[in-house]
């Protein structure tokens, strides 16, 4: 199949994927923020509370949850600890949203008859307010970020439309992630937004190539310079998506395994952003320069 | 001898500088010590030496250290029962009798009961009626023990009047420091509460002070800095190896230590005493154990201070205008007022003041306090750890600040293992995903060979960086680690692209490295920007993360990937 020529007659259609992208995140993330007032969910790291991790075999979580909830009087999550390559039961992390630090490692021994010490025990304890400075801390690193990055975007191609197309490209890698987070229902921590910032780097990645071979290069015509760009790009893409993919498979880390989540689904997301929204945008935007120089000369 | 060119020999050059910072060494046996208490130091060990055996039985892992420890170390206090002329007395000694003899005759008794100028007849229930019975016996009534440690350097052997306390670690076989999260300790997040608003200056004197109180409590593998999150200055404190309940309330608690005669403050911790007695069982130790109630014991310890001129001064000052009650019994009596004790503005001990310290400059106090437990021996504990602490603030003196922990996180040592060998074996398969994804689109060997050369190097110098400066490689620096391969995956196809590309056409590999190097310059700027926010978020916790990325992104920009394009121009020319 001659891609180029495919290119050349549906590249408009292929507009409606990234818009429908765009309006779906928007809505969901939009709808989330209506009912809760907050961009995301916020797990302890960003919110304040206890979070402790219980590194024993074969605890019954159910009955775990059921005896915290009573005792602290309060929402209590529990996860197991897994490491899935070889389906071994690790430990179980239990959260609560309140300052129950001094009661919940006993409350757990209770409940599991276990005898906790430093070896198999580790706790995390956020007063609210730092969590609060926390997320606030981190959602201006993301803002100054995708700033910055906007800045060196700008001054490596120095040309207005090109440019605002890279960072829209980036911004639908950021908010379509976000909203399948949010509909999966996972609470995001401090690494998950770190998470975000590598987003921002990896997905301008593939639209600088894409928009260097568009802008700077010269040889084949401009759809077959978007296929060129495409085999590189996409090769780059899936190397990577393969990469963090085994690794959010085998890693026993819930914080690596958020961070590698969410880059993942944002490196698919970039797929559609860079080669059916971006590289539209380039292409009718060489068009129109080519139009323009003809025009002047 | 054939060159590999500019390039490669850069990299090369790296390579080995990196093997050199992270200095690897084979063979190493024994357990490094972490930290110490008195006793051990004034033997002459020091943080950082290698223990390779305890009276002679070689050491193989730091839970086998600790284990062997107790077992030698350990030394029960032992009851002791007196009977002199006058009374008897039943109580418990470990590395003092609690008085002295001096002719069969009782001196500076600290037993309850027994009295200085009685006549000792029975101790343990062996009869003492000449002084040869008592130097039979004497050196038999306190446990003590030998004890045989031997260190990379040489040996030490000496007599132990109390268990030791040694914390240590794995040797470490490299110079690459592991983070809290990979070796299990606690870490926390402390905020100066006050009216006034914390300064630079205020936060270093509390790290000083926060330093000092751990050095005292033989606490040395620790690091504190200054954090700031959203303009609130905070302090951020990591010590391995131990948890929560051991340090919480110990490092926040403000230690304002004042001692009072009624409402005026005779003197306070820090620079009113300039000398405490610490570790020294003839000046400090616990004194008296009894039931203080059913089930319920108490422990009594003292130690020994001296009070500088001026506080001596105040003490004469205060104490010239208190009258004197008789005591009734003994023939001395006491000033009206007593010395109250306060920690934290807690009353932790009231001493009634001998009359004939009225008005005097008297520079030497015996502070006192107590603890209390279910048991003997909880109590026993308890008392041990108050003495500490209390000494601890006598001289270091409180802190400036009281401090609030906003974040305290303690993590065990069997995760952080788990997770190191789990973190290798994910980035092995990650890598060999990588390599099949380009093999499938390249086919060629010539390609998936040098990129691996070059992702396993741009690791490698990475280490070499935390080795030489350093760093703490923790969870966040391994994820930071992780994305920045993946970056330099991505610029490797790029270059590889172009250079295979560059055969078919007319460009030379230079024109078309020199394509290759601007998109990945962009690529690497626009990276740069978005982590640099990092740096300074969240009090630097993600810190390691940001840096990580910054520095392995950099490394392979400028000298790993520039070798991979000069790796494959030679294999392509081929």
């Amino acid at each position: 199949m001659n891609w180029a020529l495919f290119l050349e007659k549906h590249y408009k259609k292929l507009f409606v994927v990234p818009i429908i992208m765009l309006l779906f995140s928007l809505i969901v993330v939009g709808s989330f923020f209506y009912r809760t007032g907050e961009l995301f969910e916020r797990d302890v790291s960003l919110k304040g509370g206890v979070s402790a991790t219980i590194y024993e075999k074969d605890i019954d979580v159910g009955k775990l949850e059921t005896f915290l909830e009573e005792k602290l009087d309060t929402d209590v999550f529990i996860r197991k600890l897994g490491d899935v390559a070889s389906n071994k039961d690790i430990g179980v992390v239990v959260e609560v949203g309140s300052d129950v630090s001094g009661v919940i490692k006993n409350n757990i021994e209770e409940a599991t008859g276990l005898s906790l010490n430093k070896e198999n025990f580790s706790i995390e304890v956020v007063s609210s307010s730092l969590g609060e400075s926390f997320y606030q801390s981190l959602l201006k690193a993301v803002v100054i970020s995708f700033v910055l990055m906007a800045i060196v975007i700008f001054v490596a191609f120095r040309s207005f439309i090109p440019s605002a197309a890279v960072l829209l490209s980036a911004f639908l890698d950021i908010i379509f992630p976000l909203a399948i987070i949010e509909l999966l229902g996972i609470k995001i921590n401090a690494a998950g937004i770190a998470a975000f910032l590598l987003v921002i780097g990896y997905s301008v990645d593939t639209d600088i190539l894409l928009t260097t071979k568009m802008l700077k290069r010269k040889e084949g015509g401009i759809y077959d310079r978007v296929i060129d760009s495409a085999k590189t790009g996409l090769t780059m893409t899936f190397a990577t998506i393969a990469a963090l993919s085994i690794a959010y498979v085998i890693t026993t880390s819930f914080v690596l395994e958020q961070m590698f989540l969410i880059i993942v689904i944002a490196l698919f997301v970039d797929i559609i952003s860079t080669y059916f929204m971006n590289a539209g945008i380039l292409i009718w935007y060489c068009k129109k320069k080519g139009e323009n120089e003809k025009f002047w000369s | 001898m054939k060159s590999f060119g500019v390039r490669i020999n850069l990299l090369i050059l790296m390579l080995v500088l990196s093997l050199i910072a992270i200095a690897p060494r084979l063979d190493v046996s024994g357990v490094e010590i972490r930290s110490l208490d008195e006793i051990s130091k004034s033997q002459g060990l020091n943080i950082g030496d290698v223990i390779k055996s305890i009276n002679n039985v070689e050491i193989e892992t730091p839970e086998h250290f600790i284990e062997l420890l107790k077992e030698t170390s350990s030394i029960n206090p032992v009851r002791i029962n007196i009977v002199t002329d006058k009374s008897n007395a039943n109580y418990l000694a470990q590395n003092n009798l609690l008085f002295e003899l001096e002719n069969l005759t009782i001196k500076n008794s600290k037993i309850p009961n027994i009295k200085d100028g009685e006549i000792l007849r029975e101790i343990n229930n062996i009869k003492i009626n000449t002084e040869e019975d008592w130097e039979k016996i004497r050196y038999d009534l306190l446990p003590v023990k030998a004890i045989r440690i031997k260190t990379e350097k040489k040996e030490y052997v000496f007599q132990i009047s109390k268990e030791l306390e040694i914390n240590v670690k794995d040797v470490s076989r490299n110079n690459i420091r592991k983070g809290l999260d990979l070796e299990g300790g606690t870490r926390v997040l402390l905020k100066p509460v006050g009216e006034t608003k914390t300064s630079d200056q205020d936060i270093r004197n509390l790290i000083d002070v926060i330093s000092d109180r751990l050095d005292i409590y033989g606490l040395a593998d620790k690091r504190i800095r200054s954090a700031e999150v959203e303009g609130d200055k905070l302090i951020l404190v990591e010590i391995a190896g131990i948890s929560k309940e051991e340090i919480e309330g110990f490092i926040a608690t403000q230690g304002k230590f004042e001692a009072k005669i009624g409402n005026e403050i005779v003197f306070t911790g820090g620079k009113d005493v300039p000398f405490v007695c610490k570790d020294d069982g003839t000046c400090s130790g616990i004194r008296s154990c009894s039931a203080v109630d059913t089930g319920k014991s108490g422990c009594r310890f003292e130690f020994s201070i001296k009070l500088s001129t001026d506080a001596a001064k105040r003490h004469a000052e205060i104490t010239k205008s208190l009258d004197i009650v008789s005591s009734g019994v003994g023939s001395e009596g006491y000033l009206s007022k007593p010395l109250d004790l306060y920690l934290d503005n807690e009353l932790i001990d009231t001493l009634q003041i001998s009359s004939s310290l009225k008005g005097s400059e008297t520079t030497d106090i015996l502070i006192s306090g107590s603890g209390f437990g279910d048991s003997e021996e909880i109590a026993l504990n308890d008392a041990l750890l108050n003495m500490q602490k209390l000494q601890t603030v006598l001289i270091t003196g409180s802190l400036p600040f009281q401090l609030e922990v906003v974040k305290i996180d303690s993590i065990s040592p069997i995760f952080g293992e788990e997770f190191l060998k789990n973190a290798i074996l994910a980035g092995a398969v990650a890598m060999v995903a990588v390599l099949i994804v380009v093999f499938i689109r390249y086919r060629n060997l010539k390609v998936i060979i040098p990129m691996m050369i070059t992702l396993l190097s741009e690791i490698f110098i990475i280490m070499g960086f935390a080795g030489l400066f350093k760093w703490n490689l923790d969870l966040a620096a391994i994820a930071g680690i992780i994305a920045s391969v993946g970056t330099g995956v991505d610029d490797q196809i790029v270059i590889a692209d172009e250079i295979l590309r560059g055969k078919e056409q007319i460009f030379n590999w230079k024109e078309r490295l020199k394509r290759a190097f601007f998109i990945i310059f962009v690529a690497y700027a626009a990276t740069l920007a978005a982590m640099l926010p990092l740096i300074w978020a969240v009090a630097g916790l993600l810190r390691g993360f940001a840096i990580a990325t910054l520095v392995g992104v950099s490394i392979g920009v400028f000298i790993t990937r520039p070798a991979f394009g000069a790796m494959l121009e030679r294999l392509m020319s081929k």
